[in-house]
């Protein structure tokens, strides 16, 4: 990552603590987000996002698979991110140092974002309801493959963790049409019809960057250079907190995660509202291509 | 249609084509004809002799670009000027740089070059503005004038025999740069003029178009004439340095400075030439429009700005005939 001069720290600084950002945005305004829906068409569900100069593909595939033993009622979901070496030079060279640079950040943001949508050990406070999924109790269900490629990553906390959920708001899932007998059902699948996924509870997350006294949203890199701390929140419609993260940088009091927790749940309720729009728009085109 | 990477509505999508297409038909060089894509024949009389530059190759007979771009002409020499390439630097461009490493007698400076430029210790005038001999004192204390990730401003010089840039900063308006933000495009943009320097008056801010294309926009800094020497003034100076970490920006010139550095950013995505005078008129739409500055950067101003360009440019080209 370039360095940067202390003057020009300063600057950043200082815009920062009179709400004006570099590029004159206010400290909670997010950048112009640009998505593109049905890149992947074997997919069921799938969406290019780009926020700045980050850029990330998600998709979900669904498959008739059997349920565990445990949890007989319930589908399986698998998240999984993947960092491809060319997303940002810190992962390529200590790929080449045969350490694993990416490896290290997909796994992190796989496991934020399995706890953010699945909830807890016992699925409490889940996004997606794993009871939907199933088909035959106990014999079939849905297994839910959700898959992230970061492509091009410009600062580890800017990633757009928020905007890989709002991909799978839009799964076509095929309903089976029918089923008999007792141990094998036969399910055969429906080319014709989907169910769309219930998305309501699908939370969204905001990653909260503290620099000096304040508070921002949508940190470019050289913001974040600055940043002293930054912690990822990821808050659902209803405005429940769903999930927290602390990322990187120095320790903080505990008031002050409180208090980023309601700037999260205040700016949260915009981006809801900005990226329902973009989708709307983006399935619109779709559909006219 | 180029990659904008912009949530354009349909509506925004056609206004934006049409206004490309209307430059497109406006540029009458013959050189419009003259870009090029990997493997396409340059046209080219044969039977003249004529030198194969840069970007081209023989392949059976015929002349064949290998990058993609424009063709140039000059003299008997054919050659293929690339787009995207990094810098091109000539001997006495203005640029801007970062210095990357504090070394022997000098300063490495990154300036989107395929090497680091060199800065010497010796051509760059000492603080106290005195013209001497560099001891090795000073050397030790070349921290103080130019540390690591500064940006500085630098002429170019000359080229060593290895190919490799020098840079010098004699004048006082070179120097290091503080108190602005640096910005990023690519280097054909910004075309050689008369001057790079550009004292934006009514915002009392600097705009330094350098051809590397490196562009700092920041507060205006007042250049004082090296030759006078006033003792009060270094007293003055290290009490400058403490208030200088307490005082922040005045609000009201961040906005001019965040107004332009939109306006570069807005017509580098569209791919127009960085001209002082465009970037104020691109500046002043914005104001009179009452456009917020964050929503510069959002579709509806690009296709604004691209309206702008293409009716500027009729006109122009109207009253020349």
């Amino acid at each position: 990552m370039v360095g940067l001069s202390v003057g020009e720290k300063h600057f950043i600084q200082g815009g920062i603590a009179q709400d004006l950002r570099s590029d004159g945005r206010k400290r909670l305004t997010y950048r112009p987000i640009y998505v593109e829906t049905g890149v992947i068409p074997q997919a069921h569900g799938s969406e290019r996002v780009r926020l700045g100069a980050t850029d990330v593909i998600a998709s979900v595939k669904a498959e008739l698979g059997k349920p565990s033993a445990l949890q007989p009622d319930k589908g399986k979901i698998a998240i999984y991110v993947d960092c491809s070496p060319t997303a940002a030079p810190m992962f390529e060279v200590v790929f080449a140092l045969a350490g694993r640079g990416g490896e290290e950040l997909s796994t992190e943001l796989s496991l934020a974002l399995q706890r953010c949508l699945l909830g807890g050990k016992s699925g409490a406070g889940a996004g997606i309801d794993p009871a939907s999924l199933v088909v035959v109790e106990g014999k079939v269900c849905w297994d839910l493959y959700i898959d992230g490629l970061v492509i091009s990553s410009e600062g580890i906390c800017s990633m757009p963790l928020p905007l890989l959920l709002s991909n799978t708001g839009i799964p076509k899932v095929d309903v089976e049409a029918e089923t008999k007998g007792d141990d094998q059902p036969e399910v055969s699948i429906s080319d014709e019809e989907f169910l769309q996924f219930d998305t309501s509870g699908i939370p969204v997350v905001v990653t909260i960057t503290k620099v000096g006294r304040h508070y921002i949203v949508d940190a470019t890199s050289e913001e974040e250079s600055q940043m002293c701390s930054a912690v990822s929140i990821s808050v659902n419609r209803k405005g429940h907190i769903c999930g927290v993260t602390k990322r990187g940088g120095a320790g903080l009091d505990p008031s002050i995660i409180l208090d980023m927790i309601s700037v999260a749940k205040h700016a949260s309720e915009q981006l809801i509202n900005k990226l329902a729009s973009e989708i709307a728009a983006a399935e619109a085109s779709e559909e006219e291509s | 249609m180029r990659g904008l990477q912009l949530p354009l509505s349909q509506t925004q999508r056609t206004r934006l084509q049409r206004a490309f297409e209307k430059l497109q038909s406006l540029s009458s060089k013959a050189n419009s004809d003259a870009s090029v894509t990997v493997a396409d024949t340059i046209p080219v009389n044969y039977e003249d002799a004529f030198l194969k530059g840069h970007g081209t190759t023989e392949l059976n007979g015929e002349l064949v670009a290998t990058v993609c771009g424009v063709v140039e002409r000059i003299n008997k020499l054919v050659y293929v000027r690339g787009l995207r390439a990094r810098y091109k630097p000539e001997v006495g461009d203005i640029v801007v740089g970062r210095v990357v490493e504090v070394a022997q007698k000098r300063w490495r400076l990154e300036i989107n070059f395929s090497q680091d430029a060199i800065l010497m210790l010796s051509s760059m005038n000492m603080p106290d503005g005195i013209q001497r001999r560099r001891t090795a004192l000073d050397e030790l204390n070349m921290r103080s004038i130019f540390e690591e990730n500064d940006v500085v401003c630098a002429e170019v010089r000359n080229f060593q025999h290895d190919g490799s840039l020098q840079l010098q900063a004699r004048s006082q308006k070179y120097g290091k740069l503080e108190k602005g933000q640096l910005l990023i495009i690519d280097p054909y943009l910004v075309k050689k003029s008369k001057s790079h320097f550009h004292h934006l008056e009514q915002f009392g801010i600097d705009l330094i178009l350098g051809r590397n294309g490196f562009i700092w926009v920041g507060e205006h800094v007042e250049t004082r004439d090296s030759m006078v020497v006033d003792k009060p003034n270094s007293s003055e100076q290290s009490m400058v340095l403490e208030e200088r970490n307490q005082t922040h920006t005045p609000l009201e010139m961040r906005q001019n400075i965040c107004r332009v550095a939109n306006a570069v950013r807005v017509l580098s995505t569209l791919g127009f030439s960085m001209d002082a005078d465009l970037i104020m008129e691109t500046v002043e739409l914005s104001s009179s429009l009452k456009i917020d500055i964050h929503d510069m950067l959002g579709s509806e101003f690009h296709v604004l700005v691209a309206e702008r360009e293409a009716e500027r440019r009729s006109l122009m080209g109207k009253r020349r005939r």
